[in-house]
């Protein structure tokens, strides 16, 4: 008897591009203002700048939860603080250890 | 950097905000567009933060919303500097005025230097430009260095370039000297040597010309030692630019009478000061008295000149120090003595032919003179060179003689 071959279920793991996405990639437009995510720039495990957030949800100084349209990015660390804060930017700095989406 | 700069002149508040809900707070602020910096997590409802000063108005609703309370911490920037010196009109209207007297006495020329001249004086050339207005306490505009350069060059003849160059109060002359010809007697006119001191000839190179002395032959100063007259039986005397070395031995000798005693000036530790502010050439004394303040007394001057950003404003600070003295005298041996007056002896020699004389040998010695005192003196030998070229100014006087004896 032959063994079957064991099948990686795709539709699992890949996710489905949106037709904005898939527009964004054509033309080689920018994807953050196309599909208006958060950018995020990071200095080491220093500092790290975000554009585009939606505000903070908590904050402390081991952890940090902020708004970023569909997600909720948490940034989990020591001694956080916030160096500067806009509108639509932010800029966290302190001891990063992780970030996370959910 | 420039954000902290721009912040610090607009002036800023460092505040504490207790609340429940920080993020809530932070999130409504900026909703406000009230703009805030450096956030700092205190304790579990406790975070430091900045803000600028027009936005710490509109946190009352914010505050009042959240539940929270804000209290200004610090407050800091240069609008907080201003305030606090407002009402002090004195110390403002005193920096003014120093800002104001800095800059009207930078305005002035309170220095002038000379660069450049090795055997043209300072003092000369200051004169000359003095002359023509150019002088310490003048307006430093009213000049065009070009007119200054033209009419100072046909003052200073010495001088083949000159360029003033203002800088603040500040004046440096540049100048350059013209290189004087040497003076050079001409290949083609006849010429004798001559002794330029008297001495013992040691060697002699004759080029042209014929000897009229010989080796070990004393000489006096101003004697023939070649002559340009080239005479023998046969023809008649042939007219030479005669030229050679002849080195002799020479002796000089230098004396000074000097005290058998020194003089030992030990200060007491009393002391005297006298200020004195000086404004361009015109002192203020802050002194009543002025002479002898002791009976023995060294004097030493200071003078401070202040010099703000690198420019000097013209005025200087001087203080006279008067320290007192014991004075007593230590006797010292003829030795001693000599020891100490050899060093002056032997710069007072100074060799006709300069730098090309040799020493050979040099002898120190004394003779009582009175007393108190000795003579010391310093004789020095030297090998040098002692000829120069002399023009023979009687040639045709000389030549006619000659014609009429044959």
């Amino acid at each position: 008897m032959k063994k079957k071959k064991h099948q990686i279920n795709v539709r699992e793991t890949a996710y489905k591009k949106s037709r904005a996405e898939r527009m964004a990639e054509i033309f080689d437009l920018p994807k953050d203002i196309v599909l208006n995510l958060p950018k995020m720039t990071f200095t080491g495990n220093r500092e790290l700048y975000v554009e585009n957030y939606r505000g903070i949800v908590e904050y402390s100084e081991s952890v940090m939860r902020f708004n970023a349209g569909d997600y909720l990015v948490t940034i989990m660390g020591r001694g956080l603080g916030i160096k500067n804060i806009a509108t639509e930017e932010i800029t966290l700095c302190g001891n990063i250890k992780s970030l996370e989406f959910c | 950097m420039l954000t902290k700069i721009f912040c610090f002149l607009r002036g800023y508040v460092c505040v504490i905000v207790k609340s429940r809900f920080i993020e809530r707070f932070i999130n409504i602020c900026i909703g406000k567009n009230i703009y805030l910096w450096d956030i700092r997590y205190k304790n579990e409802c406790e975070a430091d933060m900045k803000m600028s000063m027009g936005s710490f108005h509109k946190i009352r609703p914010v505050a009042k919303k959240t539940h929270s309370s804000v209290r200004i911490q610090a407050k800091k920037g240069l609008p907080i500097i201003f305030h606090r010196y407002k009402k002090r009109y004195f110390f403002m209207s005193g920096f003014i005025l120093a800002i104001c007297f800095v800059f009207i006495m930078s305005q002035f020329i309170w220095s002038i230097e000379v660069v450049g001249n090795e055997n043209v004086a300072s003092e000369e050339i200051l004169q000359a430009l003095e002359e023509l207005g150019f002088k310490k306490g003048r307006y430093n505009k009213a000049f065009d260095a070009r007119d200054l350069k033209n009419n100072a060059l046909l003052k200073l003849d010495k001088l083949s370039w000159l360029w003033v160059d203002i800088k603040g109060s500040k004046a440096t002359v540049t100048v350059n000297e013209k290189k004087q010809a040497p003076q050079l007697v001409p290949k083609n006119t006849p010429c004798d040597i001559v002794a330029l001191r008297s001495g013992v000839i040691k060697d002699m190179t004759i080029k042209e010309g014929q000897s009229r002395v010989q080796i070990g032959q004393t000489v006096m100063e101003g004697e023939l030692l070649i002559s340009g007259v080239v005479q023998s039986e046969r023809i008649e005397p042939r007219y030479t630019h005669a030229s050679g070395e002849v080195v002799a031995r020479t002796w000089y000798e230098s004396s000074v009478i000097y005290p058998l005693s020194r003089e030992i000036r030990t200060p007491t530790g009393r002391q005297k000061k006298h200020h004195s502010l000086c404004i361009g050439d015109t002192e203020i004394k802050f002194f009543l008295s002025s002479g002898n303040v002791y009976e023995n007394y060294d004097t030493i001057e200071k003078k401070h000149d202040l010099v703000i950003f690198g420019y000097y404003t013209g005025l200087s600070w001087k203080t006279l120090v008067y320290d007192e003295v014991d004075v007593t005298y230590e006797p010292l041996s003829s030795e001693q003595v000599m020891e100490n007056v050899k060093g002056e002896l032997e710069s007072k020699i100074i060799p006709v032919s300069g730098e090309s004389a040799l020493l050979v040998a040099s002898d120190l010695r004394y003779t009582p003179y009175d007393d108190e005192n000795i003579k010391v003196t310093l004789t020095a030998e030297y090998s040098e060179p002692i000829g120069y070229e002399k023009t023979i100014e009687m040639i045709f006087d000389s030549y006619t003689k000659n014609t009429q004896k044959e």
